[in-house]
């Protein structure tokens, strides 16, 4: 059976990041537009009907039941966009990276497309996720009935079934993910939905993906702890300085949210390019990890000289 | 043991509308006629009860106005359950006929004849058996629970839980394992209720997984879609979403209040978006009948 080397495979996104830095770079920059637009858009179509209600809700009279229903319908109107357009823009920088690793060759557009291996892996990623979620309600179905059940006994047994059972959903969503991810390079690789065949290209290997993950999640944390850190304590003494100009943060946060947001903005606008920064290095770090993991294991075995 | 190959089972309707678009186009325009005339005939018979009803329904918890309102209802039952039934027998026959018999491709494989009849029979039985097994399940269970709560005391509780959770398991074993029963029918043109039991022997998992991924796919292609719909609607009526919402609870008090202009538009793309999720719901235990069973000769 082929092996995964952990080593090799769980650095891959950090050697694809050193290969091709400009790439990441564009990356960064789609994944910096593609948040400015959801963004945007909610402000957009929100920020009136939201400062009505607030507007209301500080004058000492509640909101109107149709005035919210209005902003609920609008809240769901932009929900929909929102949510597709992150879709997309996750689907098109995943397939960016596994193209990074599976056809070099073809970096044209720092790897970014649209098409039909995008729309696949895009579908695949969705189908996985609502499948975890199904999951995971299910099991908590089950981890509730037998809590319940359990607290008739003892506290204590109850408390020890939840536990029990917490830590083995746990287990069983993580093994399910391990067994279902390589859906996504294969997905992309072969240009047709897999998803159970993933499961049998997997079938041996759950722990080194585990330990993959482990690595690579391992990475991530660290730079986001210094990005974190930076970003953290810049926001606060940006912040901390601004309001101490207003004469207070109190004062400097009554004003009209305009003012404020305006005298922040050019500090959000780096903060959020940072951010895309960070995620496009973090996205490059994570899934560059399964499109090696799948190449080693979907080569052919080496055949046997005699 | 024969096996199949749950992704190509669950894409299967999928593959259908794009290599065969006519016939979706087929399949769309008898959805949208078939919707449209329930609608008109419900509304002209049923129609002021209807809209009396969801105005008694508002805010009543009353048991005796709900058993009011279901003997009103009763009538209207009386002539949809029929109807619904023939039309799902319609509908999962025509997408059958597409894996099953491609060659028989006359009005893109539409039909209403002894397949449709044997295929809403089946549908009947399996109500039957399934309001049967269902009764017989909660009996064993509950008395299997009575007993572990009467012998084993505190614990007994934590038994009951476990019998519930595997009668569930057991029903849905059960409907997996006989879920090949339409589409067996349809090929062997006759009534097979049971035969699917044999030839899904080995295959629940290789199933289940094709069924959820088919419904998940199902359930994104029809939320982006209404995503979208509902996005163009409220771009094109100048922003106003609340006229947008209207179509998903429409007037049912006359037929010129029900036909407003968003409503047929929204007839039009659900009765399109109708006949995909129809493909992609019926095709996968099709597509598992022929790999499992081989060819049927007529």
């Amino acid at each position: 059976m082929t092996q995964i080397s952990l080593s090799d495979t769980a650095v891959e996104g950090v050697r694809l990041i050193a290969r091709k830095p400009l790439a990441v770079l564009i990356w960064a920059v789609v994944i910096f537009v593609a948040a400015a637009i959801p963004i945007a858009l909610f402000f957009g179509t929100l920020a009136p009907a939201f400062t009505d209600l607030m507007r209301h809700s500080m004058g000492g009279s509640p909101p109107s039941p149709e005035d919210m229903m209005k902003f609920q319908l609008r809240w769901m109107a932009a929900n929909g966009p929102i949510m597709l357009c992150s879709l997309v823009a996750r689907a098109v920088l995943m397939s960016a990276v596994f193209r990074a690793v599976l056809k070099p060759e073809d970096s044209r557009f720092a790897y970014l497309r649209l098409g039909k291996a995008e729309l696949l892996t895009g579908l695949v990623y969705l189908c996985i996720v609502i499948m975890m979620f199904l999951l995971m309600f299910v099991g908590m179905i089950v981890l509730i009935g037998l809590t319940i059940a359990g607290a008739a006994a003892s506290k204590a047994a109850a408390v020890g079934v939840a536990v029990v059972l917490g830590v083995a959903l746990i287990v069983l969503l993580i093994w399910v993910i391990l067994r279902l991810i390589l859906a996504l390079p294969m997905t992309f690789a072969e240009g047709q939905f897999r998803m159970f065949e993933a499961w049998q290209l997997s079938r041996g290997h759950a722990l080194q993906l585990f330990f993959i993950g482990l690595l690579a999640f391992a990475i991530v944390l660290v730079i986001e702890m210094v990005v974190g850190g930076v970003i953290g304590f810049t926001v606060i003494g940006v912040i901390a300085s601004h309001a101490s100009a207003a004469g207070g943060a109190s004062s400097f946060f009554h004003r009209p949210p305009a003012e404020w947001i305006g005298q922040l903005a050019p500090w959000l606008v780096l903060g959020g390019a940072i951010f895309a920064l960070f995620g496009a290095a973090a996205m490059s770090i994570m899934y560059a990890p399964l499109a090696a993991a799948y190449r080693l294991l979907s080569a052919p075995e080496p055949q046997a000289t005699v | 043991m024969k096996t199949f190959s749950p992704t190509d089972a669950a894409l299967e309707g999928f593959r259908i509308t794009r290599e065969k678009p006519r016939v979706l186009l087929v399949w769309s325009i008898a959805n949208l006629i078939v919707s449209t005339v329930m609608a008109v005939a419900l509304i002209a018979m049923f129609g002021p009860m209807l809209a009396e009803i969801e105005a008694m329904n508002a805010g009543s918890d009353d048991p005796a106005q709900a058993l009011a309102m279901f003997e009103k209802l009763a009538p209207f039952y009386a002539l949809v359950l029929p109807v619904g039934l023939m039309v799902i027998a319609v509908w999962s026959g025509a997408v059958y006929r597409v894996i099953l018999r491609p060659a028989d491709s006359k009005y893109g494989y539409l039909r209403l004849g002894g397949d449709e009849l044997r295929l809403a029979v089946l549908m009947l039985i399996y109500v039957v058996l399934a309001i049967g097994f269902t009764f017989v399940l909660t009996l064993v269970a509950g008395l299997l629970s009575a007993g572990a709560l009467a012998i084993a005391g505190p614990v007994g509780k934590l038994i009951s839980v476990l019998i519930g959770l595997a009668a569930i398991a057991l029903f849905i074993f059960v409907a997996l394992r006989l879920s090949l029963s339409g589409p067996a029918t349809f090929a062997e043109r006759h009534i097979r209720v049971f035969e699917s039991w044999t030839l899904t022997r080995g295959n629940v998992w290789r199933l289940l997984g094709a069924y959820v991924v088919a419904l998940i796919l199902a359930a994104v292609v029809v939320l982006l879609a209404l995503v979208i719909f509902v996005a163009v609607a409220a771009i094109v009526a100048g922003g106003d979403i609340s006229s947008v919402g209207k179509v998903f609870q429409p007037d049912t008090s006359s037929i010129t209040s029900y036909f407003t202009v968003p409503m047929v538009v929204y007839l039009i793309f659900g009765a399109f978006l109708g006949a995909v999720q129809n493909a992609v719901v019926y095709a996968p235990p099709a597509v598992a009948y022929r790999e499992l069973h081989g060819p049927v000769g007529d």
